[in-house]
């Protein structure tokens, strides 16, 4: 049972990212964004970090996608487009499918997060910025 | 032996009627064709059958299990095509069979039998780029990765080119000659005929003939399937 959970967690989670609208706006677009805010500089005129005040927001962002965009939809899709149904002749059991399609939207949501964390330590400029992340 | 034995099935769709007392046999290993018009009953039949549909009344019984108590059980030893089925789009051919073999407690060797029905040189396609043969030749695949010991086939060949359709029978006929039965729902009487080693023919939610093609032809003194059919159904309208 486990071992199958395994495989449809992996294989939802790459039916995602192969979804060009799930993974440009869960993965790239936050890395965009996060680009565009901090074109002009790493500080806000307050003293705070814009990479403090934009990546929480993005990671809500990501996670609120995840789970109330892309997952009811991808669930309303297979209910209406009979893959439940085929589903429902196998002796998977119908908890294990949706737990499975959960977990790989909240992988999904990880990775969205971590996508701009990534790009930020990684990218040279503005320098200001990694250095904070790399300060704490 | 038989394999499913259906007992007075009964099954309602709110007022309508679509089961009023199906009575059938089927025999281990043998091809059993369900004929009969749209709307007749025969969808509903194989849902039963397959544990999809709860059956209002009458007695079932597949493999000696009933689909209502042991429906977990007995799905561990069938397999099904299903009318209007799908995949997800992006799915890939060697996906979707690893992912559905890891359903079963001993299923086949998905890799094995994806080289046997001519698979492998689409193992990386994705599920909406396959043509509508390709979709068939994958869900019957598909129907055999958990080693069923019984086969549901509902209107496998409706849309496939007359190519692909003489293709599909030779499949259907391995998959007899490995000992494993097959039910197939079909509108096609050249199918039935080159195929089937029995028939029921479904109208209105009963079976109207249960015996093999040519039983059916010598009753109706008819020439062919189709003209015995006709002659049958016409009969039960009236």
């Amino acid at each position: 049972m486990l071992k199958g959970l395994g495989n449809v967690i992996a294989i939802e989670l790459k039916l995602a990212v192969r979804d060009p609208m799930a993974a440009f706006f869960a993965l790239a677009f936050p890395v965009v964004i996060l680009w565009v805010k901090m074109r002009n500089g790493g500080t806000l005129p307050g003293g705070l970090p814009v990479i403090d005040a934009v990546v929480p927001m993005l990671s809500v962002f990501v996670v609120g996608l995840a789970s109330l965009v892309v997952l009811p939809a991808t669930l309303a899709q297979y209910r209406e487009r009979h893959v439940l149904k085929r589903l429902r002749a196998t002796p998977a059991s119908s908890t294990m499918i949706f737990g499975a399609q959960w977990a790989a939207h909240m992988l999904l949501a990880v990775l969205g997060t971590a996508s701009p964390l990534n790009s930020t330590s990684r990218a040279p400029k503005p320098p200001h910025a990694s250095i904070m992340i790399s300060s704490r | 032996m038989a394999v499913i034995e259906i007992n007075g099935l009964q099954k309602s769709y709110r007022t309508h009627r679509a089961l009023d007392g199906v009575t059938l046999t089927v025999e281990r290993g043998e091809i059993f064709g369900i004929l009969g018009p749209n709307g007749a009953g025969k969808t509903t039949v194989v849902e039963c059958a397959s544990g999809l549909r709860k059956p209002d009344g009458g007695t079932l019984r597949v493999l000696g299990m009933d689909p209502r108590t042991r429906r977990r059980e007995l799905l561990q030893r069938i397999g099904a095509q299903l009318q209007e089925a799908a995949l997800p789009d992006a799915i890939k051919v060697g996906e979707a069979l690893r992912m559905y073999a890891s359903f079963y407690d001993k299923p086949a060797d998905w890799r094995a039998l994806m080289q046997e029905w001519g698979l492998a040189e689409k193992k990386r396609a994705r599920f909406a780029g396959l043509s509508g043969g390709w979709k068939q030749r994958l869900f019957i695949a598909l129907a055999l990765v958990g080693n069923p010991e019984v086969v549901f086939l509902d209107e496998l060949t409706t849309g496939l080119d007359p190519a692909a359709r003489r293709l599909t029978w030779g499949l259907i006929r391995d998959m007899r000659d490995r000992g494993v039965t097959v039910v197939l729902v079909t509108h096609f009487m050249d199918e039935a005929e080159a195929l089937c080693d029995r028939i029921a023919v479904i109208d209105q939610g009963r079976v109207v003939h249960e015996g093999s093609p040519g039983e059916l032809i010598d009753r109706s003194h008819a020439d062919s399937l189709e003209d015995a059919y006709f002659a049958l159904i016409e009969r039960t309208v009236c």
